[in-house]
């Protein structure tokens, strides 16, 4: 167990929260493709313990003391509008800052970390942190992070989140979230972006935004709309996202990075 | 393994968290059905500590012996098996099996007995032949889960302990129910599950020739087991064969392997 403070009466599971494990996991046994796997298992999941919606997604940094890059590929609950706000509150570098003990116990004992809000961050330090207003602005009220290491290709970074306004995740839903998570191996590695998500790192900030979104399959003139920003500028993150990963389209970007079509970067 | 922390149900998290572990081997298995189906019964062997365990489709009937045609099995090794399987078709067994047998047709719904609940103490003192062969098979106390089919069947899953050992604890038992009871493909024969009812219109002595037969037994060996001669082994095999069209045991054991031994039509 990673986390012994952790052990207490609140996360006790029961014998209903095993038989629910169970049954999401006899049932994804019948699924033969290993994405829509990852995403029933995430889907059903984040139904076990109440969230509205959930982020997959890898890390190739994730270091503390400098603000994380993730690379999200598959998301549910969130439409257009919110996954750009998402996007803007996640690349805040207070939100960098917040998760930044969470990264370091990771990278300290070499294996998954699964926590709460409460237990990310104190009430006082998120109501006031200046990254607060874009999470409030994403719809999100409070979270569940899970994220652990996975050789050769970075960190599997797993988000659960609740609207505005909902309670914070109990002990025992982390419980349930980390058991799951710790004990599927392949759900972090299978179809994972290839190690162009590498390439990832030299983006400019903004870049790495344009870059989920255009990763979600959002077209420029949505993307230039969740941001505000003219097309114009759009275009010109986008050029500097296709330079970086030696692509021509959108689509060739997609299959690039998910499944490491063409050379290296 | 962690320590033991009692859940409200006692089964324990390292159980639960063991049972979890377990089912998400078997999503990354990468084997057929029925390898998937028997690394999750070495698993749960292991878990209860259980030294062999077969899955059967059964017949019941108020006043006779269950009817068994065993599918899938480990632990046991193919001489202990055959006398097993053949103690529970000998007509003197009745004292042992006759309350599951009333239980299952009256109330056609799952069950997990361990033997303790419904054998008769007397009977292991016995000297009925039925005992005798259990004796030989080296099995004491066993846990059944019986499951109803559609066909009218049930699907019935064994976890048996050698002859020196004690009986399975409740939290075992537990154990056993919820992982059998979560898993409805755990009791289906073959990914078309088809038709069952004609594998038990074989008369006794067919079914147990059966049984060997797709235990890959050549015919001598069923005819020494049996106490008669090889031709008389011969007709029952003839009549396997015809019953289920096949041309060889071969073709038989090939059927099996794949459905419950009807071509799906």
């Amino acid at each position: 167990m990673t986390e012994p403070s952790h052990n207490n009466n609140n996360n006790e599971l029961g014998e209903d929260d095993v038989r629910a494990m169970v049954r999401i996991l006899a049932d994804t046994v019948l699924i033969a493709d290993a994405a829509v796997q990852r995403a029933f298992v995430m889907s059903e999941i984040g139904k076990l313990v109440g969230a509205d919606s959930w982020v997959w997604g890898v890390s190739p940094r994730l270091e503390p003391g400098k603000q994380p890059v993730y690379l999200f590929e598959q998301t549910q609950g969130f439409d257009d509008q919110r996954i750009g706000k998402f996007l803007q509150a996640v690349d805040h570098p207070d939100s960098g800052a917040m998760t930044a003990p969470l990264a370091a116990t990771m990278v300290r004992t070499g294996s998954r970390v699964t926590r709460d809000l409460s237990r990310i961050v104190s009430p006082a330090r998120f109501q006031t942190s200046p990254a607060r207003p874009l999470w409030e602005a994403a719809g999100i009220g409070t979270l569940l992070i899970s994220i652990g290491p996975v050789p050769g290709v970075g960190t599997s970074v797993a988000g659960f989140y609740r609207n505005l306004g909902e309670a914070d995740f109990t002990p025992r839903e982390t419980r349930i979230m980390h058991i799951i998570l710790t004990e599927l191996p392949w759900l972090h590695q299978a179809d994972l972006p290839h190690l162009p998500a590498r390439g990832m790192v030299a983006l400019t900030p903004r870049q790495r935004q344009v870059l989920n979104q255009l990763m979600q399959g959002h077209s420029r003139k949505a993307i230039a709309t969740a941001f505000q920003l003219s097309e114009n500028t759009i275009h010109g993150y986008v050029k500097g996202i296709f330079r970086q990963f030696g692509v021509r389209s959108q689509v060739e970007l997609i299959a690039r990075l998910t499944r490491g079509d063409g050379g290296d970067c | 393994m962690s320590p033991e922390h009692p859940t409200n149900d006692g089964v324990g998290e390292g159980a639960a968290r063991a049972m979890v572990r377990l089912l998400c081997e078997v999503v990354a298995h990468p084997g057929d059905t029925s390898a998937r189906k028997r690394h999750l019964m070495d698993g749960l062997c292991a878990l209860i500590r259980a030294d062999a365990w077969a899955w059967s489709l059964l017949r019941f009937e108020k006043g006779s012996n269950p009817r068994q045609v065993v599918m899938l099995h480990g632990g046991f090794g193919e001489d202990r098996l055959a006398k097993w399987a053949t103690a529970i078709e000998h007509p003197d067994i009745q004292p042992v099996t006759g309350a599951l047998v009333s239980e299952a047709v009256t109330a056609r719904r799952s069950f997990t007995r361990q033997s303790s609940e419904f054998v008769p103490p007397a009977w292991w003192d016995s000297d009925s032949p039925s005992f005798l062969l259990w004796q030989e098979a080296n099995i004491r106390s066993f846990l059944l889960s019986a499951w109803p089919q559609r066909d009218g069947g049930f699907s019935g899953i064994g976890f048996y302990r050698n002859a020196d050992r004690p009986d399975f604890t409740p939290r075992e038992c537990r154990i056993a129910h919820i992982l059998l009871s979560e898993i409805p493909w755990l009791h289906q024969a073959g990914l078309d599950d088809g038709d069952g009812r004609g594998l038990f219109r074989l008369p006794p002595r067919q079914r147990t020739t059966l049984n060997l037969l797709i235990q890959g037994w050549p015919r001598k060996k069923i005819a020494t087991h049996l106490g008669v001669s090889e031709n008389t082994v011969h007709g029952y095999a003839r009549e396997v064969f015809r019953h289920f069209g096949v041309r060889s045991q071969a073709g038989l054991i090939a059927r099996f392997a794949k459905t419950d031994g009807y071509q799906a039509s």
